[in-house]
């Protein structure tokens, strides 16, 4: 980008700008660095120097400690299953319903308001709580993935999308005897990959991350997703140190390289597809600025 | 598609409205079947609000108290903290965290280096995906009493003996505003970026002619440029304000700040979740809020429309 020609020379404030810039960059990423060092080292070498940036002598030990635990397998399979469904429900229906809100058909505006009423008056935690429990889905997923599905937010991303596209693709295909599933289908979704991919990006870190639908929903440890037992293990240092009982009646307390380590397996596929997908994660808000 | 409607001289309600339509409505129906049952089924159960919750008789088996669950509401200190929490944190949020974004989307305008300015960006907002849950978890391992950053606070002699930057009632909240800016403010200056990016190129060459420096030039022409992209997002954000940011509070609270951090929603939480909860009680401080908070949205929507000429229904 070219910006502001002339004035070329790099004066001190703009050097004290690139300083501040990075040394904030520095606090974002030195205690991802610093938990990555830690989940890689022995107890005894943590509690000698907190400063350590690279390990002196390496181990494997707290990610194979977790790994006996039991819970980490089954976590990854819920967590990995609750996104999967939830990225094909809410896709599905966010794209039936964006496309379908392109359509002038009567009933229009009162669908309108059927959409955004929920944005201004909701029933509450406990109503919704309720519910759940009289429909029957306490300790399933179905909690945790049916309510999601429509979000007003992706909806007026994609519906904006689809709306500046070319009209006569669409009018063509129409005149050729094209259905509205056959238009949308083959001629609207292929045209539209780059902001599916990067709803379905929201979607799926959005069921990654998601975990106070599985808090009061889902009883069994065996059927929680990562994220709660993460929480389990973080939060279990505060309780054990709370009651001093707990402490002496043999409940394992987790050293600072388990936390970490347990820390780093929740969050490695957000990780690795971070820095690659990261032009489409920052799409979403950029069309929906556009718009404001 | 019209071909059999043709031939009838008066058109029926089916081959006036359905006939034709009906791939949309089949299209729209699961959205209308998920909101009705999941978002409008619960709604009339605010009316527990009004009703004196008993165990014994059944959800809505209770007695019509009218207001007498709010007059109870209103006698307890704990609602009190809570609503003073919620608005203090939301307040300090606008306060501290809202212009925290602008000034970094500034700071960031100024690095020339399109590179690197990406790369930077790409840092920033990376914490923005991840959940409260782990982010506590890596920054309180950070904020320890033998953490890393007592350790290097003591190793440049800032401070003496460790501090407890988690459980001191007095440090809880700068710690959640802190601690919030370092997971949001990359996300949360993405748009003043893009309305940064929009300002007219020549504004700043008259500027440059008329000898402004990039100080003046970013006060007096990109500031104002941008000031509706500020406005609308600050609307937005008092129309939020009793929801004080469940997740980060839920998940940094501890035993000895409870008191700091207790806002509407962990409040409700609690309360429905406790051993003998009372869900109509619960539901009158669901209400409340859902009350106040709507009044803040509509206030919102008209501020937004003053400024924008757009609601922010449209805006958002």
């Amino acid at each position: 980008m070219k910006k502001r020609s002339g004035l070329r020379r790099v004066t001190a404030g703009h050097l004290l700008i690139l300083v501040l810039l990075t040394l904030f960059a520095l606090t974002v990423l030195v205690p991802f660095i610093n938990a990555l060092t830690i989940s890689f080292i022995t107890q005894d070498e943590y509690m000698q120097n907190k400063m350590t940036l690279f390990p002196k002598e390496p181990t494997l030990n707290a990610y194979i400690q977790i790994s006996r635990e039991g819970w980490l397998a089954p976590a990854y399979l819920n967590t990995i299953f609750i996104s999967a469904c939830g990225w094909l429900y809410c896709i599905t229906i966010n794209v039936l319903t964006a496309y379908a809100i392109t359509r002038k058909f009567p009933g229009r505006k009162l669908f309108y308001l059927f959409l955004i009423i929920p944005m201004f008056f909701s029933g509450g935690l406990i109503p919704t709580y309720l519910l759940m429990v009289k429909l029957g889905l306490k300790n399933t997923y179905r909690a945790l993935i049916l309510p999601a599905g429509v979000s007003t937010y992706y909806l007026m991303i994609m519906s904006t999308f689809f709306r500046e596209l070319p009209a006569e693709l669409e009018e063509s295909a129409r005149l050729d005897g094209a259905s509205e599933g056959r238009i949308l289908w083959s001629i609207i979704l292929p045209l539209s990959k780059s902001v599916l991919a990067t709803i379905s990006l929201f979607i799926i870190v959005g069921f990654w991350n998601s975990w106070f639908e599985a808090l009061i929903y889902i009883d069994k440890p065996i059927r929680w997703p990562l994220q709660l037992h993460l929480r389990r293990i973080i939060n279990q240092a505060e309780s054990a140190m709370k009651d001093r009982e707990n402490l002496m009646a043999n409940i394992t307390v987790y050293s600072e390289s388990i936390r970490m380590a347990s820390v780093l397996v929740t969050m490695l596929p957000i990780m690795c597809v971070y820095p690659f997908l990261q032009k489409y994660f920052a799409k979403g808000v950029m069309i929906g600025a556009v718009k404001g | 598609m019209s071909g059999t409607t043709a031939r009838r001289p008066r058109k029926s309600f089916y081959h006036r409205y359905v006939r034709p339509y009906w791939p949309v409505y089949l299209m729209l129906l699961p959205a209308l079947v998920t909101l009705a049952v999941f978002t409008y089924t619960p709604m009339p159960g605010v009316l527990l609000a009004f009703k004196k919750y008993s165990a014994r008789k059944g959800l809505f088996g209770g007695a019509w108290v009218g207001l007498k669950n709010f007059r109870l509401l209103f006698t307890y200190a704990d609602f009190w903290a809570a609503l003073r929490n919620t608005v203090l944190i939301s307040v300090g949020r606008l306060l501290i965290e809202f212009p925290a974004a602008i000034m970094l989307a500034l700071l960031l305008n100024e690095v020339r280096s399109a590179r690197y300015r990406r790369t930077l960006q790409t840092v920033y907002t990376f914490p923005h995906f991840l959940s409260w849950i782990i982010v506590a978890g890596i920054l309180k391992n950070i904020l320890r009493r033998d953490g890393l950053l007592n350790a290097l606070l003591e190793t440049l002699a800032i401070v003496g003996e460790p501090v407890n930057f988690l459980s001191s009632p007095s440090l809880f909240r700068p710690l959640i505003f802190i601690t919030d800016i370092w997971k949001e403010v990359g996300w949360s200056s993405i748009i003043f970026m893009a309305a940064i990016a929009g300002v007219d190129e020549q504004l700043y060459e008259a500027a440059l002619i008329d000898g402004a420096g990039r100080f003046r030039q970013t006060l007096f022409i990109t500031l104002p440029c941008i000031a509706g992209t500020i406005a609308i997002m600050f609307i937005l954000q008092v129309g939020n304000l009793l929801n004080a940011g469940f997740d980060q509070l839920f998940n940094m609270r501890n035993a000895i700040v409870m008191s700091e951090a207790s806002i509407l929603d962990t409040y409700i939480y609690d309360m429905t979740f406790a051993s003998a909860p009372d869900y109509s009680f619960s539901a009158t401080i669901g209400l409340f809020k859902s009350v106040i908070g709507f009044v803040l949205i509509l206030l919102a929507d008209r501020f937004s429309m003053l400024i924008s000429g757009q609601g922010m229904v449209a805006a958002k």
